[in-house]
């Protein structure tokens, strides 16, 4: 702590100051760089503290320890085609630079080099880091990259030199922000400028239903989508964005039929539609999600049979597309013998107790509604739990598994076991993947559908419509392992007000991910179309812009102030300013006792006794401690009677 | 607070009678003089040095000296000889006119820088040694040093560093019309009634006042501000030395007592830096005037910031 006092209390010098810089810079990276390059970096410091200056000799070993740090810290990653790929490239950056910058250090001498090298540490940390606390780092880190650079060059206390960065930095916000917006982040994910990105694999959906362990991709919370409807959001029970349609069951995997097989949309029937935008993110995959039942679909897009949407190219960047559904659960359409057929397959050799029940279901009732109402029975009387995270099941009998011993699992078994059952008991079915967000994640007509609303529903063939069938509805009890922290209803206003703050809060840090932190190329491209149609959108914009400009001024404003530090100037400015608005200015080089002397005998203003007081507070030995007060008084009634 | 306190006066009205329209020329010769410092005249003759100077002395009860300064004088028509006493078979010491309170040391330019020096020594040590002995002076001991600025035949001009213990330079000049008029139509010059003003304990106790002076933070940062300015190589070809400095703050304490305050203001420093640098300071091209300097002042510094 002293030593720390001593650091800022002193003069800087050039190192001292690097030190900082270098401190502040390197936090971050700490949470990236590989463990051998860290313990390469403990080593340097350990050097440092010894502090003699080093031989030669030493450095030479030191370059030496670096290169072999980098090559364990990127053993098995590296190769020299892989350096397109723009993080590898960084990483490497960022390791050489590190090297560069000890042995700069070792030598205690202040170069170009040196200076220069903790703005490159911050701009590689830029790279690496999508989070808020580092976005609020970060902003802190230029901040105090400038008042080292000030203070180094004013030679001046800190204070003055937080004073000057501070308006430094107030005055390079507008400019910062007009640059981040035309020159969007570059994310190892979209890499631009020659560079390869890597390309994760965004959307939890791939058009198959596996049952197995890998059935569920993590469910994470990022956004596979953003929905603004025309109108108010329809109910949660409207809310199916209905992406692949599964027919057939092979190697305990669900699949959709081959694409050739029915490829011209069936004829829908027409209504009041309901209109949306959607912001799809980059998938890779061609699916495209629209709400059942789809009419109005996207320039290019096409939908077959089974009312299954795609595009023709795979989407690998953010597509925006409007897009119109008839909100229903079933649409009448015709079955194709061939398509009848599919659709009541199943695997005569697994499953056998289900098989059974099937039999009997069918045995004693022969109208399909009959059937269909005995399955949809047995599933309510089975005490099924639908949890995220359910015991290991028989993959080779996995509808048995499902319903007579395990009785828990998610969308993916439920919709499984349910399609599979109508299937034995002669119900034409089939599965639908997809999202369905339950609309809490919205505001206002905004709906953000996430991977974790993945979901995959049945859809059964009854009196010639395709009827939608909520299979995890069965379910009996729910375990939930989210923290649901809905409030009972007992709980009053403050809950729900809590909930609401929680609502926008969450609102805020949402717009903070997709504007600041992930702002890409494409959001990019999204904000700018936004700006073209909406003018709604445009004014804000702009005006938004002009407020944080005038915010911004007036900061500026209010620091350049010169801060009080001497009572008797500030007493006295008022009175100064209100003389000088009445004509009477001061002139340049001119002392208070000749102003004073000159207004009063020229003006009849009384000043004699602030002129008097005035120059015994400021130029007397001892002054005793009421004379100030008797000034602010004799100056605060004189301002008085000018007015 | 810009008025002159009531026991100085008298003192500057009685001198006023017989140097109409002088005043500031009469408080600066006493502020120099309760300075404990030599004033520079740099006046053409005949506007009324030797008629300040003797009213002063009259005035203060000095003892009072004249030396005309000539180009064939020595330093022992100043300090005094040595000369052998044969009555008494010794060697006797004959005072010269140094040995006086208030010496009116006339066209000092005139004489051998050899003779110039001697009084100059004298003027910085307040002690004279002849022959390897020494004589102090007596005291107060203050000397008004005048030289034609206009005259070159014929002249050793006096180099820095000795201009340098003058503690300021003035010139009286030619009087205001008014004055001048005044003087024209009294039929025989008038003269100063008899008496002193000011006693030798009042003199010890005013030159002690003045050392007590008090410079606060805030004037030191202007007088700082003026010493800066002289230095900064813009105006002038040199600037101030740290005894012109300490002469600057030595006359800014004098002005200030002689105002009646026992600390100083801004304007005392204003009003006595042109005459501390008059001496000292060389502008790089014209005439060095107390305006000039008066103006580079004061559009270039802050009082009271």
């Amino acid at each position: 702590m002293r030593y720390l006092k001593h650091l800022l209390s002193s003069k800087p010098t050039p190192l001292r100051t690097l030190d900082i810089a270098y401190i502040t810079t390197l936090l971050p990276l700490l949470f990236f760089i590989k463990l051998p390059m860290l313990f390469f970096l403990l080593l340097v410091l350990l050097l440092l503290l010894i502090g003699k200056k080093p031989t030669a000799v030493t450095l030479f070993a030191v370059a030496m320890t670096g290169t072999a740090a980098i090559f364990f810290s990127l053993y098995g990653s590296f190769s020299f085609a892989g350096l397109s790929r723009l993080k590898l490239f960084v990483e490497l950056m960022i390791y050489l630079l590190l090297i560069a910058i000890a042995l700069q250090r070792l030598t205690k001498e202040v170069n170009f080099y040196l200076k220069i090298s903790p703005l490159l540490l911050l701009a590689t940390t830029l790279f690496f880091f999508y989070s808020l606390p580092m976005l609020i780092y970060v902003m802190a880190e230029v901040f105090i990259l400038i008042t080292m650079l000030v203070w180094q060059v004013m030679q001046s206390d800190l204070d003055r030199s937080l004073r000057v960065a501070s308006k430094l930095y107030i005055a390079s916000l507008p400019i910062v922000i007009l640059f981040f917006i035309f020159f969007p982040r570059i994310s190892f994910e979209h890499a631009s400028y020659g560079f390869k990105g890597d390309l994760v694999h965004r959307s939890g959906h791939d058009g198959l239903m596996h049952l197995d362990s890998n059935a569920l991709l993590v469910p994470s919370q990022r956004i596979v989508m953003e929905v603004g409807f025309k109108e108010k959001i329809p109910s949660a029970d409207h809310l199916y964005f209905r992406g692949s349609v599964l027919y057939q069951k092979t190697d305990r995997i669900w699949r959709p039929l081959n694409a050739s097989l029915h490829p011209s949309a069936p004829d829908l029937p027409k209504g009041e539609m309901t209109g949306y935008k959607v912001t799809l993110y980059p998938t890779n995959k061609r699916w495209i999600y629209l709400l059942d039942t789809p009419l109005l679909l996207p320039e290019k897009a096409r939908m077959d049979f089974h009312l299954q949407s795609t595009m023709p190219e795979p989407i690998k960047e953010t597509f925006l597309y409007n897009a119109g559904s008839l909100l229903q659960s079933s649409y009448r359409t015709p079955l194709p013998a061939t398509l009848e057929k599919i659709a009541l397959g199943y695997d005569h050799r697994s499953d056998p107790r289900t098989q059974v029940l099937a039999n009997d279901i069918r045995s004693r009732f022969n109208e399909p509604h009959q059937r269909f109402e005995a399955v949809r029975s047995f599933f309510r009387a089975q005490q099924l739990t639908y949890t995220l995270k359910p015991g290991a099941f028989d993959l080779n009998n996995s509808t048995d598994s499902f319903l007579f011993d395990q009785k828990e699992g998610y969308c993916v078994h439920f919709a499984a076991a349910f399609a599979t059952l109508s299937r034995m008991v002669g119900i034409p079915s089939r599965i639908v993947t997809g999202y369905r967000p339950d609309g809490s994640d919205s505001i206002g007509n905004y709906l953000i559908v996430r991977e974790s609303d993945a979901h995959a529903w049945v859809e059964v063939y009854l009196d010639g419509e395709w009827r939608r069938v909520e299979s995890t509805a069965f379910a009996s009890s729910i375990e939930s392992d989210t923290d649901q922290t809905g409030g009972t209803d007992g709980a009053g206003g403050e809950q729900t007000r809590w909930k609401q703050l929680n609502l926008y809060l969450h609102y805020i840090k949402y717009q903070i991910d997709t504007w600041i932190l992930e702002y890409s190329s494409l959001s990019q491209k999204k904000l700018f179309s936004y700006l073209k149609t909406d003018t709604l959108f445009l004014i804000k914009f702009i005006s938004s812009f002009l407020l944080l400009l005038a915010l911004l001024i007036l900061a500026l404003y209010l620091l350049s102030q010169s801060k009080c530090r001497d009572k008797i100037q500030c007493t006295l400015k008022p009175l100064l300013d209100a003389l000088e608005k009445q004509g009477l200015p001061r002139h340049s080089g001119e002392s208070l006792n000749h102003y004073f002397s000159r207004i009063e005998q020229a003006e009849q203003i009384p000043l004699t006794a602030i002129n008097r007081l005035y120059h015994q507070l400021r130029y007397q030995k001892a002054v005793r401690p009421e004379i100030l007060r008797i000034f602010q008084e004799e100056v605060r009634s004189v301002k008085k009677s000018l007015k | 607070m810009n008025e002159l306190d009531a026991r100085f006066v008298p003192l500057v009205e009685a001198v006023a009678s017989v140097l109409h329209g002088k005043e500031e020329s009469i408080t600066l010769t006493l502020a120099a003089f309760f300075a404990k410092g030599h004033l520079l005249v740099e006046d053409i003759p005949g506007v009324g040095k030797t008629t300040l100077a003797k009213a002063l002395a009259s005035l203060l009860g000095l003892a009072f000296n004249r030396i005309q300064f000539t180009s064939d004088l020595l330093p022992s028509d100043i300090l005094g000889v040595n000369y052998f006493n044969q009555k008494e078979s010794e060697f006797v010491f004959k005072k010269g006119p140094i040995f006086t309170q208030f010496l009116l040391a006339d066209e000092i330019n005139r004489s051998m820088p050899k003779t110039q020096s001697a009084l100059l020594e004298a003027m910085e040590e307040d002690s004279i040694t002849v022959d390897g002995e020494r004589y102090e002076l007596e005291q107060p001991f203050f000397v008004m040093g005048t030289q034609n600025p206009y005259e070159e035949v014929g002249t050793f001009k006096l180099p820095d560093s000795q201009l340098d213990r003058f503690i300021c330079a003035m010139s009286i000049g030619y009087p205001a019309r008014d004055a001048e008029r005044e003087i024209l139509a009294q039929k025989k010059p008038k003269t100063l009634s008899p008496g002193t003003r000011i006693t030798p304990e009042e003199i010890k106790e005013i030159q002690d006042g003045v050392n007590s002076v008090y410079l606060s933070d805030a004037l030191l940062d202007y007088l700082q501000a003026i010493i800066a300015l002289s230095r900064n190589r813009v105006h002038f070809t040199h600037g101030l030395s740290t005894r012109g400095a300490l002469a600057l703050a030595q006359m800014t304490r004098s002005w200030a007592y002689l105002h009646g305050r026992d600390y100083a203001i801004p304007d005392d420093a204003t009003a006595v830096a042109p005459y501390v640098c008059l001496h000292r300071l060389h502008f790089k091209e014209g005439r060095t005037t107390l305006e000039r300097i008066r103006d580079v002042i004061t559009s270039n510094t802050q009082p009271d910031a």
